[in-house]
């Protein structure tokens, strides 16, 4: 009877031990948005009426369908990439961009595809134009100093003119009869319009001039008015100067000089001149155009007129006025079709907005006005441009975050004048291709399942207090399940699922918020990317009278500031106001409310954040240090002000310096101490608080000049303080142990000539000491400035990988270990090459430090092991997954360039792969013999077949499952997704039952306790007889 | 009346003082019997005893050989045959060692056989050297059996086997990257 009690008791003990969940408990295995970005260029099909053609910020070429917000198809641009100018020729798309080469793409306008490229090995990263002859045959293209023709349906280059003995940037060309002009901004510090005037057969040069002096091709006191019926004229008016300035192009002589009365036939006060913008607008068949964006008395106006000759002299004849925005919005304002429709935005207060179609070539026809009120589906924001379809009856109003809204307000061609607020059919959310940050926020939901709670609990509470409450949910399940049992006898709905872990819930309580550069934050929920809230964070209100090109915190980086066993986690964002001073917000992340004590401006610019490991006893708020950096003097605040510390002191090591380009590291070490003032008149009823403050002392403590060497940073990696490590060695195959090096103050970073595009340096430095622990170079690696072929690393525990391209033969790659010899023979492969390394307290197995702490300041060096690999494609980002406990494997993600986003266990670049060169000690059984290239397998796609584009930061969070962590990818598109980088451990298959694990227990436990009297009888008989 | 029968006549004792011996036959039950030649049986039967010591001593020692053959061609990777083999191994020769004293106490003259006034002519027989060679084959076995463990990585011997229960170390610094 004891062992009948005792056996459940043990099995009951050892639930609390046990925690599974099912495979569909844990979510939608992954979620994404596939995104264009922010339009700046929009261009509609003049074929077609329900397609628009966007080129975004993001430099995607896309196809959007304008009644549905359905995209099309889409075109990435390499990263780096630039695209200039977009032209519409017949059923296809051609597109100028460029990078470090210049491409001049013609693409399937239907169904994206490309139909001929031509690539010019020249950079261009500023601006290029193209343009389409008016019979329609030929394309011209300007880019950096080089002007092109081409046979537009062939892609047959008919002639290229080099410009580059002038010291101008070509980004606009026209041509008119046998002329071509290729307008370039003035480089140096003579700023000004260069003109090139060449031969429209041959390309050669005519002459050349400069003109526009102090304009710029962008600017918006700055047009270009052609028309295949008049030579064409460039319009320009300088800052501060109230009359305009016409010339006719290819005459280098004379500048007429006209003002507002002659031009628009209309007379403005001095102010409404100066803040005037103007818009040039071509129609096929028409004059040049002009519109003038001006405000009177207070209100936005827009006059359009015709440009023509008289006695070879410009004359203007204004066509139509009208109600528009306040120039101080821009030109995006306006939009002319193809076909000659200008649509016009004006943007009123309170989030209301205007819209107008005007056909310009039927006589300045109004097709449709109305008013709209701005939703607010994502978040407020405000109506920043307008564009429309070829004939109108669709337009698109893009918000100043990249939201993009369809309303269609008429249809055919009825005029239609709207009198209520038109609400918007459609919406597409872009703000997330803008992310320029992201943290995962780990919280305790408000509803829970049981399995959620039990989780939740684990953490939180004391072992049997857990057993209590499990007990407790277990019963509840139980009672739960019994009567849905009971009651589904008289209720046959199919809808209703009792199953055992069918529901969903929200085991892992992990949301994403995102920020991004038009100051948006954004919260998602991990498990199935539903937006959870939005918040815009703004510097000035909508009630200001002021109209400012960014009135949202231009917002910096994220933080989750309270540790995810708290109810109520909070996150907190720097960001920039107008003046570029800093602030900063806390966010309720749960509610998304901003926290109005603990947001602050700081009237200063913090250059650099110190997240440390101390929290504000009062608000229970991570402590940071902000540092602003003033010509080498360093001034330091801690953020929440004046925290409360748990202890007296507290030393914090920190970098300066570890950004792109940077050429000197610094180490300091920032003192936080507590002090009371000792001010008599301070009452002793006042609170520990109010009593206490915090100083800071800062104290540099080492410099690595890269400059000694010319090098420049390219990129860093740093360990995450706090890392939570599984095991302190690796085991080999004499069952020895490499004990491994961990030291969580590295830092890893790469380092390049400044002058040179070949040759990478790599150097592990300990961030407390300042000293260099291993230093690698590879002299064929390339480091130019191709952003897709830009070297990446990154560190976790006690290794790191690094990727680089290398185009010449391999070189051997030599360690340039300051002390030890160099002891590295791996040969680093030309191609796309990743090196991992690894860090080992010694070359000998089984020894280890009998140091209880470590000390970055003790003198061992780490032995390393590294070894090269290659792999099947170019990076744009590399990160590492993290669980909580660092039990399964790590895997290292690799975003490839076309191919899915992949994982690669560590095993399988581990540097202790055997090969010849490796110390047979040293070796692993369960590591498999070397190879030089990495093969990813499908199941190692994690994005399989889904299209994932622009991917440039790759993050991972641990979950309640230490089998399973969260993988997140940004850039353009975003991903996220679970993955168990070691198998499923902890998860169960649906086809195991509770219900019938708890039902054999109990029938044992029953007979048990049945046959106990007859097996006691038994043997009682057996030893009488 | 007596309702159980008297087999007593039936007793070997009783037949044997009947029924003559064949020739060249030796008395064995000297103790019994009141022979003449009593200490020459008594020299013959500790011969005898410490003979059948000694092979009850060499016993795990013959067997040995054979068990060595059989875990070589059962070989060193952890598998059932394997395992059972090493088990088999193992176990054996642990109890051998714990009913030792059974091992041997049929060979040893009882008490009552010891007694002189009993009549008893049994030898004391010293077993010390049969008891320690039979400890000494069965701790050979163990060890093998160990040997077999050690080879096949089932004992805790190295320092892999103890890593997971190595703390890591503490941290002076704290460096926030």
């Amino acid at each position: 009877m004891r062992l009948s009690i005792l056996i459940p008791s043990v099995w009951v003990f050892l639930l609390h031990f046990v925690v599974s969940v099912y495979q569909d408990q844990v979510g939608v295995l992954d979620w994404h948005k596939t995104l264009i970005g922010k339009s700046k260029l929009m261009l509609d099909d003049k074929l077609r009426n329900d397609i628009m053609f966007s080129v975004s910020e993001n430099n995607v070429l896309a196809a959007i369908n304008i009644t549905n917000s359905k995209l099309v198809w889409r075109q990435v641009g390499q990263p780096g990439e630039k695209i200039f100018d977009l032209k519409q020729f017949n059923d296809k798309i051609f597109t100028v961009s460029g990078d470090s080469s210049q491409y001049f793409r013609m693409w399937d306008k239907d169904t994206g595809l490309l139909s001929w490229e031509y690539v010019n090995p020249k950079p261009s990263f500023k601006a290029g134009g193209a343009f389409l002859e008016y019979d329609e045959t030929n394309l011209l293209a300007a880019v950096g100093t080089s002007v092109f023709r081409f046979e537009a349906a062939s892609g047959k280059l008919l002639w290229s003119r080099d410009l580059s003995k002038y010291t101008a940037d070509f980004g606009r060309v026209i041509s008119f009869k046998d002329k071509v002009y290729a307008l370039g901004n003035l480089e140096g510090s003579k700023k000004g319009i260069r003109v090139a005037v060449l031969k429209l057969a041959d390309g050669s040069l005519v002459k050349e001039y400069n003109s526009g002096p102090g304009q710029s091709l962008d600017s918006d006191n700055f047009v270009i008015l052609h028309s295949e019926l008049l030579n064409p004229y460039i319009l320009w008016r300088d800052q501060g100067n109230i009359v305009w300035f016409v010339h006719k192009l290819g005459i280098t002589n004379p500048e007429f000089v006209t003002s507002h009365a002659k031009l628009f036939q209309l007379e403005l006060m001095p102010p409404a001149m100066l803040t005037s913008i103007i818009v040039p607008i071509y129609i096929k068949g028409s004059n040049p155009m002009i519109a003038l964006l001006y405000s009177n008395f207070g209100k936005g106006k827009a006059v359009i007129a015709s440009l023509s000759e008289n006695n070879f002299e410009p004359e203007f004849t204004k066509i139509i006025d009208f109600e528009h925005s306040l120039p101080n919005y821009g030109r995006s304002t306006m939009f002319v079709s193809q076909k000659g429709i200008v649509s016009s935005l004006s943007i009123t207060k309170k989030n209301y907005f205007k819209f107008k179609a005007i056909d310009i070539p039927n006589w300045g026809k109004i097709l449709y006005s109305g008013f709209a009120k701005f939703p607010s589906t994502f978040g407020p924001g405000r109506a920043q441009s307008i564009f429309t379809n070829l004939n109108a009856t669709n337009f698109v109003v893009q918000s100043n975050d990249g939201q993009l809204y369809g309303y269609s307000p008429s249809e055919g061609q009825k005029i239609v004048e709207v009198s209520d607020s038109l609400s918007p059919v459609w919406s597409r959310d872009e703000s997330l291709a803008s992310t320029v940050d992201s943290v995962f926020v780990h919280y305790t939901p408000a509803k829970q399942t049981t399995e959620g709670n039990i989780i939740q609990r684990s953490s939180e509470f004391p072992w049997i207090a857990n057993w209590i409450l499990r007990i407790h949910d277990h019963s509840l399940s139980l009672y739960k399940f019994i009567t849905s049992k009971f009651f589904v006898l008289f209720d046959n709905d199919p809808k209703k699922n009792t199953t055992p872990g069918s529901s969903s819930s929200n085991l892992f309580s992990t949301m994403v918020v995102f920020i991004n550069k038009f100051g948006r934050v954004s919260a998602y929920d991990s498990n199935t990317g539903n937006q959870l809230w939005g918040v815009q964070l703004k510097h000035e209100s909508d009630d200001s009278p002021r109209v400012i090109k960014r009135p949202w915190l231009k917002l910096q980086k994220i933080y989750s500031s309270q540790e995810h066993n708290s109810h109520s986690p909070t996150i907190v964002i720097s960001g920039l106001d107008g003046e570029m001073k800093t602030v900063f917000t806390t966010i309720d992340a749960l509610s998304g409310t901003i926290v109005p004590n603990l947001t602050k401006n700081l009237d200063t610019r913090v250059n650099k954040i110190i997240e440390t490991d101390m929290v504000d006893q009062e608000t229970l708020q991570k402590v940071y240090i902000l540092l602003s950096l003033n010509k080498g003097n360093i001034t330091a605040m801690c953020w929440p002000p004046n925290p409360v510390l748990s202890s007296a002191s507290s030393d914090v090591y920190f970098n300066i310096g570890n950004k792109p380009g940077s050429q000197a590291l610094q180490g300091y070490k920032a003192t936080l101490s507590r002090s009371i003032p000792t001010d008599p008149d301070q009452t002793s009823s006042q609170s520990s608080s109010q009593t206490q403050s915090v100083s800071i002392d800062i104290n540099k403590v080492w410099e690595f000049n890269l400059s000694s060497e010319n090098l420049q940073l390219l990129t860093s990696s740093s360990l995450k303080p706090n890392m939570r490590v599984s095991s302190i060695g690796r085991i080999l195959s004499n069952r020895k142990v490499l004990y491994r090096y961990l030291n969580p103050n590295m830092m890893s970073i790469l380092a390049s000539s400044k002058d040179s595009r070949q040759g990478l340096k790599l150097f592990i430095i300990d961030r407390v000491s300042g000293r260099i622990l291993y230093s690698a170079e590879h002299k064929n690696a390339y480091v130019g400035d191709i952003e897709a072929k830009k070297p990446l690393v990154v560190m976790y525990e006690n290794w790191a990988v690094y990727y680089f391209s290398s185009q010449n033969p391999s070189l051997p790659q030599t360690s340039t270990d300051d002390e030890a010899t160099p002891s590295d023979t791996a040969v680093s492969h030309p191609g796309y090459t990743i090196i991992s390394l690894e860090l080992f307290e010694s070359d000998v197995p089984d020894s280890i430090s009998s140091k209880k702490t470590f000390s970055s300041y003790d003198v061992e060096k780490p032995y390393v092991l590294t070894q090269s690999y290659l792999i099947p494609n170019a990076l744009s980002s590399l990160g590492v997954t993290r669980t909580f406990n660092s039990i399964s494997m790590p895997n290292l993600i690799l975003a490839l360039r076309n191919s899915p986003l992949s994982l690669v266990p560590f095993s399988e670049v581990d540097p202790r792969r055997s090969n010849p060169s490796l110390d047979k000690s040293l070796e692993s059984s369960y590591l498999k013999p070397y190879e030089p290239s990495i093969e990813i397998s499908a199941n190692e796609m994690i994005s399989y077949s889904l299209s994932i584009k622009g991917v440039n930061t790759l993050k991972s969070t641990f979950t309640s499952l230490e089998s399973t962590t969260l993988i997140l990818a940004t850039g353009l598109d975003v991903f996220c997704s679970q993955e168990s980088p070691s198998g499923k451990f902890d998860e169960l298959t649906p086809s195991f039952s509770k219900w019938n694990l708890s039902l054999t227990i109990f029938l044992l436990l029953v007979a048990s306790i049945v046959v106990a009297p007859f097996a006691k009888k038994k043997v009682l008989s057996d030893l009488w007889n | 009346m007596n309702r159980y029968l008297n087999y007593s006549s039936l007793t070997p004792q009783k037949l044997s003082e009947k029924i003559p011996d064949p020739s060249g036959f030796r008395q064995k039950r000297s103790a019994s019997s009141k022979s003449s030649s009593n200490a020459a049986t008594q020299e013959n039967e500790s011969y005898l005893r410490s003979k059948k010591a000694w092979d009850v001593a060499f016993g795990p020692a013959k067997s040995l050989p054979m068990q060595v053959i059989m875990c070589w061609m059962s070989g060193s990777k952890v598998a059932i045959f394997s395992l059972l083999m090493t088990g088999m191994v193992l176990l054996s020769p642990i109890k051998a060692l714990f009913s030792f004293s059974d091992a041997f106490k049929h060979l040893e003259p009882s008490d009552s056989d010891l007694q002189e006034d009993s009549g008893s002519t049994s030898p004391r027989v010293d077993l010390t050297p049969q008891k320690l060679a039979f400890i000494c084959f069965n701790l050979a076995g163990v060890l093998f059996g160990l040997y077999r463990l050690t080879i096949m990585g089932l004992l805790p011997t190295t320092s892999s086997d103890w890593l997971s229960y190595a703390s890591p170390k503490l941290f002076s610094e704290y460096s926030s990257p």
